[in-house]
This record gives structure tokens, sequence and C-alpha cells, in this order.
């Protein structure tokens, strides 16, 4: 039997355009997966001219469903409810994981670590230059670690494990998680920004940048479409206006 | 000289490598803009500036959903380019200033640009992803001899594109800003030091001619498969 290897799942979008949109990624996984070539020209010819799409981390799922195919027969039934539901399943659910609360804490946590770095460097504090991108790699980090247990745990599963996450939703409950400690972060950087605004005089666009950018995504991911969209404008025109009030402040 | 022009070629190499990792190879996350941003900042002389840039592109679009296969920015892209532009600024200025607004706006600019360059030329290497698949799929269908690898070629040649893509939008935009630097400089608008000046002048001079020739050949490619493209379509009417 084939099985899906977690590494291939890296390049699962590589092929993506808008018609097929990831059916190239899926067939690639599914031949590196091992899957016996009647049975992969069988995909290749039932997938033909047919979107398949998967968030990259969460493919794992469907692939894995397919790949445990034993003969033609089984090959339908099972690429059938991988393209048809456990495919677009996967795709909405780490879409909405990564893009929608696992970017935006990691970001946030990043800015509050940025924030602090530069409050430390405006008082005078001898920072070396590596240390500067300290803030990125923790995001990136967090970022990639969470991706990479995602792509495995979805690449191991089997029929059982598939059917108990499919009713348990396991990434519902990092999304829980992740709600409050994105709050928590966007709530210190604000603060810092605060901070960092009223005690120095010279980081102050940084600081309003920093402010405005905050409070505009703090709107937008909470308030009704309309007022969102004008908080987030207004933010940006405010950062922007920081920035250009900054230009009067120094000698050229 | 050899300082500057490895400076460069690293630059471009990062732009590469984040354009890999932005659409085709999600695993190391080195496209976070503030990452991205920061690295490029300290490889062009200013990590000061490379971080601000990358605060601002994460903080302007910290979570971008890519539903329904909607063209997205290229903000790591734009992070490196806004990043290495503001650094190159940054360091023309005496290094007691603490951080320009002058070169943060540029570099803001040069990020924007090639964010929206990012999102164009990701536009034309779909349809090169959609010509590779389905020449891959015939390959399988047809049994030739070169079936076994075609969608391992497809795949490779994809990643190839990208991240020839990031390497000439960001040859572009950057030999753009390096010529606006230079221009501010002439002008008195920010302070000279000498050895930029000539990486400057390096940099515009080499990489500007070399990169737009690169993405026009690029943008005829797309031309000319488009083209194709129609003129087939129009046969398949006129059998119809």
């Amino acid at each position: 039997m084939s099985r899906v290897r977690a590494r291939d799942l890296l390049v699962f979008e590589a092929l993506y355009h808008p018609e097929g949109q990831s059916r190239g990624g899926f067939l690639h996984v599914l031949k590196e997966s091992g899957l016996p070539e009647p049975l992969l020209t069988a995909t290749e010819q039932r997938l033909e001219q047919r979107a398949v799409h998967s968030h990259p981390a969460m493919a794992g799922y469907a692939l894995g469903h397919v790949a445990r195919a034993a003969d033609d027969a089984d090959l339908a039934r099972r690429l059938e409810a991988a393209a048809s539901q456990l495919a677009p399943l996967g795709g909405s659910a780490g879409d909405r994981l990564f893009a929608g609360h696992l970017r935006p804490t990691c970001a946030a946590l990043a800015l509050l670590l940025s924030a602090l770095l530069l409050l430390a460097v405006s008082n005078g504090v001898a920072v070396p230059s590596g240390a500067f991108a300290a803030p990125g790699l923790v995001a990136a980090i967090g970022l990639a670690c969470a991706g990479a247990w995602w792509r495995r745990r979805s690449s191991l599963a089997d029929d059982a494990t598939l059917l108990a996450d499919l009713s348990e939703k396991p990434w519902e409950r990092w999304i829980a998680a992740l709600r409050p400690i994105g709050g928590v972060l966007w709530a210190g950087l604000l603060l810092a920004g605060l901070f960092h605004a009223i005690s120095l005089r010279g980081g102050a666009a940084a600081a309003c940048l920093l402010v405005s950018c905050g409070v505009g995504l703090a709107v937008r991911r909470s308030a009704a479409s309309g007022l969102r969209r004008g908080v987030w404008v207004l933010s940006i025109a405010l950062a922007l206006g920081a920035l250009a009030a900054s230009l009067w402040g120094e000698a050229p | 000289m050899e300082s500057y022009a490895l400076r460069i070629v690293l630059l471009l190499a990062l732009a590469a490598w984040v354009s890999i990792d932005e659409r085709v190879w999600p695993a190391v996350q080195i496209s976070q803009p503030v990452l991205a941003g920061t690295l490029a900042g300290i490889l062009a002389g200013s990590p000061l500036a490379g971080l601000t840039l990358g605060i601002l592109v994460q903080a302007l679009w910290p979570a971008l959903v890519p539903s329904g296969g909607v063209l997205l920015p290229s903000l790591g892209l734009g992070a490196v380019i806004g990043g290495a532009a503001a650094a190159w600024g940054q360091a023309l200025l005496p290094p007691s200033t603490m951080l320009s607004g002058r070169v943060i706006v540029l570099g803001l600019l040069a990020a924007l640009t090639g964010a929206a360059l990012g999102r164009s030329s990701e536009g034309m290497l779909r349809a090169k992803h959609a010509a590779d698949l389905s020449r891959a799929e015939r390959e399988m269908r047809s049994g030739s001899r070169l079936a076994p690898s075609a969608l391992r070629r497809a795949v490779r040649s994809a990643v190839l594109a990208s991240a020839f893509r990031g390497w000439a939008v960001a040859g572009v935009v950057l030999s753009v800003a390096a010529f606006v630097c230079r221009s501010l400089l002439v002008t008195g608008m920010l302070h000279l030091r000498t050895p930029f000046w000539n990486a400057l002048d390096w940099a515009g001079l080499l990489l500007l001619p070399i990169s737009l020739g690169l993405a026009c050949g690029q943008a005829l490619a797309a031309f000319r498969r488009r083209r194709a493209s129609s003129a087939t379509t129009a046969r398949v009417g006129v059998v119809a």
C-alpha cells in the first residue's frame, strides 16, 4: 500500500493555476507516494479537466485517502470523496487556521518583539545587527513548525484517524487557543506603541504607525464590513500622515 | 567593489528564495515580511531600516487569505525590495541619524511596487504552470518514454520559474530604487557617503539592462503563449 510523505506536500501548490487549481500537485504527491502506475493513470484520467484544491498542510487527508486505494473500483470511490469533500474541507480548515489565525498571531508576536527592539535601540541600547532578525525568525519558526506538524499529522492519518479528525475537528481547538493569545499580543503591541509615542519624541512616527496599524487591524477583525473598512482606511491614512509628518522633523 | 557585488548577489538570491517560499514551497516561511525585510536590511547595510519596512508591510497585510485562487500581492518580495531600498537610503545618511522618514517612504514605495509586480508576474507564472501541467498530463496519457518523470520535471520547472520571478522583479525594482537614491543624492536631499555612490552606480548600470532584458523576454514569451492559446481557441470555434 502506498503512503503519502509529508515532505512531498511541500510542493503541493507548485503547479497551481486557476483552472485545475492544485491538480498538478495532487497527481505529483500521489505519484511520489508510490501509487501503482495503472491506478495513477486512472486517477489522472478521472481528474482530467477537474479542479482540485486543498491547503498544503491539510492535503494529506485527501491524498492519503486516495493513496490507500486497493483496486480500480475502490479508487473511483475514494477519489470522488477526496476531490469533492476531503480536499475542500482541508482547504477551508487550513485557510482558516493558517491564514485566519496562526499567521496574524505570529505577525503580532513578531511586531511586538520588533517594537520592544526599536524601544531598546531608541534608548541607546547597543543591539547587534543579527538580533534584528529575531522577531521575524520567531514568527517564521512558529509558522513553519505548525505547518510541519499538520503536514505530518494529515499525511500519516489512516482511515480511522481520518474519521476521528473529521468528527472532532482538532484544528478548531488550535483556533480556540490562538484567539485569546492573538488578542493579548495585539493589545501588548498597542501598549508598547503608546508607551513609545509618549516617551520618545524621535520615534513618534514609528510608534504612530504601530498604534494606528494595530487599531485598524483590531477593528478590522471584529467590526462590521462598512465600519471595518472605514477605520482601516483611516488607520492607514494616519500611518502615512505620521510618516509624512516625520519628513519635516529631521535634518536632510 | 567585491563586497557590494556580493551584497547585491545575496540580495537577489534572497529575493529568489523568498519568491519560491511564497507560493511554491511554503515551508521555511522566510517570506514573512518582518523576516524578509530585516534580512534584506542586514545585507544592504541597515538592519533597522529593513526591520522597519518589514514591520510596515507585515502590519498592513497580516492575514491575506488566498481563497478562490485570487492573486495576492507578493508581500515577502515587496519586503525584501523595500527593506533593501530603505537600508541603502539609510546607509547614505550620517551614522548618528536614527531613522529617516524619507528613506522609509522610499522603501515603502519600492515595497508596494515590488509587491504589485510580484502579483502580476504570479499571473504569468500560473499560465506557465497550466501549460507545463497539460504537457505532463499528455505525456502520461501517451505513455511516452519521458512519462515517468513528466510531473517531477513540471514541478522542478515551476520552482525555477518562481526563483527567476523573484530575481527579476527584485532586480528591476532595486535598480530603479538605486537610480532614485542617486537622484536624491545629486539634488542634495540625502547625504552622500562615497562607497555607496559606487555601489549604486554599479547596481544601476549593470542590473537594470540585464533585469529589464530578462523581464521583457519573459513578458514576450507570455504574450506568445497567450496568442497561441487564443489562436487555438479560435480554431476550435471554427471546427465547432
